[in-house]
């Protein structure tokens, strides 16, 4: 059986905010609300939530970076709230953007800079930094400055940066955002490459595909609570009972369509105005009788209908709320 | 011990590349010397050979130094800040303490390029005098004050670590201790109520041992005393140092804010 190498139990951290120009008055917000998972060593572990869940946070105490409030975390045998030193040559994490580089060093300047910061002696870097631009598909822009990459770029240079010393647990927080599809792709695969030769990841992430493609298994965290966490095809199961309707609909109003939907009492519905017509997503047990009332209704006209079964996203939207 | 000196060393010559790739920086080391040299020699003007050299030379490149080093201390970490990488730095196995001392040493020596370009413009354009001082003495004495300016900022750079408002603090520290530390005139002229303050900021001392080894009235017991006063001060500041570095490392990580911005 493959053994757990992240173990979290009952974790929860708060801060202390201040509001109020004159009178200063503080409020105390809990980030994360007592959340407890394990990663398994070698899995693909994706944190899924809205903004403001709790995913960056726990990230970051995962990663040293932040103390929890109460709780346990043991990264690697390690607890990283006190045995920080012990546990960073052993993990990398990679944040999202563009930011996190020297821009006015060149790719390859940046790779030895933090390759001296892990204490990788000198021999290796001049072995494995050539490597790792190779990977990532820098090695012609290795004597380049950052400044002058694109976004796709200096995501591809974090994540050569997070690999220098081959850490048995990467670490990503929304690596993908800002990313146009080729390099959004070109990122998932390298992933999948370095979890293939044996590195644990743990992400998190908004887009839903990348965690479905990705992911052994995915936690959904929401208000700092765990909502639900299993693989991604258990958690599309955990709505197989329902079907997802999407049409477009025109001569009438999102205000009429959801005054008809609310008296069909179907609550789990998105209108999006589209120009002159309105895309609405429904999640129904019963998709007949919904075809039929949209069919049905009156002036309207009915475009483009279908009925799908759930994807991870509307797993996700029923679970964490909303459609 | 190795991997944080490598680490040390790199981390100088990176932050001297970074530090000179601004203009902003380039105007501190390149320019404002000779605006700080012509202004206090115009000030000092009619005064004796020695005392143009402690207030005109000294003065003008020590307030080079100074701006240099606080720049090193509280905009490069507001930098890191913005470019994302404090945190980056602050997690990495190598011990922040020597990320950030790299950073001092490497913008000190760009400070005493400045100075160094200060004294040769006062030298060659203004033809002031010299003293000649003993090469050992002269060395020992810049060697103890490099530390002791840097173990200064280190705490500087500490606290402003926990700060946003960084560079406000830096710009509201630059000039009181140019004035304070008594660079451009004695302390002892200063009101009685700050003196003290000027007594327990290292460069107060730095720039004191400075002017008694460049001195030829200077006794050995001035010189040897000028000598203690800045090593006590430095050890006294080391302590803090220690101190300060625990608290910063977990209050840091207490507050989880240092990639805001």
């Amino acid at each position: 059986m493959t053994k757990s190498i992240i173990q979290v139990h009952e974790i929860k951290r708060s801060y202390e905010i201040k509001t109020g120009t004159w009178k200063k008055e503080k409020k105390h917000v809990e980030a994360v609300k007592g959340i407890s998972f394990d990663v398994k060593e070698g899995e693909i572990f994706g944190l899924l939530g809205p903004n403001g869940a709790g995913k960056t946070t726990m990230i970051k105490m995962l990663t040293t970076m932040l103390i929890p409030t109460s709780g346990s975390i043991q990264v690697l045998g390690f607890d990283p709230a006190h045995q920080h030193k012990a546990l960073r040559p052993h993990i990398n994490f990679i944040l999202g953007g563009e930011r996190n580089l020297y821009w006015r060093l060149s790719a390859y300047d940046n790779l030895a800079y933090f390759a001296d910061l892990y204490k990788i002696p000198r021999s290796v870097q001049n072995e494995r930094i050539p490597q790792l631009l190779k990977l990532v598909e820098l090695e012609q822009a290795a004597d380049r400055r950052v400044e002058t990459f694109s976004k796709g770029m200096k995501q591809r240079l974090q994540i050569a940066r997070g690999l220098l010393n081959n850490p048995k647990i990467l670490f990503l927080d929304e690596p993908s955002i800002g990313l146009d599809p080729v390099s959004a792709r070109k990122l998932r695969d390298i992933l999948k490459d370095l979890n293939e030769q044996g590195t644990t990841i743990v992400l998190t992430t908004h887009y839903m595909y990348e965690a479905d493609e990705l992911c052994d298994r995915i936690a959904f965290i929401n208000h700092g609570e765990l909502i639900a966490i299993d693989t991604p095809q258990n958690l599309k199961q955990r709505t197989n009972h329902l079907s997802v309707i999407e049409c477009k609909l025109s001569n009438c109003t999102k205000e009429e369509i959801n005054k008809y939907l609310h008296e069909a009492y179907i609550s789990e519905h998105e209108v999006q105005e589209e120009q002159n017509t309105l895309k609405v997503r429904i999640h129904v047990d019963e998709p007949q009788k919904i075809v039929s009332l949209l069919y049905n209704l009156p002036h309207i006209d009915v475009q483009d209908l279908s009925i799908t079964k759930p994807t991870l996203e509307d797993a996700y939207v029923t679970m964490v709320g909303g459609v | 011990m190795r991997g944080n000196l490598q680490a040390f060393f790199k981390t100088i010559i990176v932050q001297m590349k970074l530090s000179i790739a601004r203009p902003m920086f380039q105007f501190v080391i390149w320019v404002s010397p000779f605006f700080y040299a012509t202004i206090t020699y115009f000030v000092y003007g009619g005064q004796s050979p020695e005392r143009i050299f402690q207030y005109v030379v000294l003065g003008s490149g020590f307030m080079g130094l100074w701006t240099s080093i606080v720049y090193s201390s509280a905009t490069d970490i507001n930098r890191e800040r913005y470019y994302g990488t404090l945190e980056n730095i602050f997690v990495a196995p190598v011990s922040f303490a020597y990320i950030i001392m790299g950073k001092i040493v490497g913008n000190t020596i760009w400070g005493f390029i400045s100075m160094l370009l200060s004294f040769i413009y006062l030298r060659f354009v203004f033809n002031l005098e010299y003293p000649i001082v003993e090469p050992l003495l002269i060395g020992l004495a810049l060697l103890i004050v490099v530390i002791a300016i840097s173990v200064f900022a280190f705490v500087m750079a500490l606290v402003f670590t926990l700060s946003k408002q960084a560079e406000v603090l830096m710009n509201f520290i630059e000039y009181p201790i140019f004035l304070i530390c008594g660079f451009l005139f004695p302390i002892a002229i200063l009101p009685t109520c700050l003196q003290p303050l000027s007594a327990i900021l290292p460069p107060t001392w730095a720039i004191n041992l400075l002017r008694v080894v460049t001195n030829d009235a200077s006794t050995t017991a001035q010189i040897l005393q000028a000598f203690l006063i800045l090593l006590a001060t430095t050890l006294i500041y080391v302590g803090i140092s220690v101190v300060v570095y625990m608290a910063v490392d977990r209050k840091a990580r207490m507050d989880g804010k240092l990639g805001v911005y």
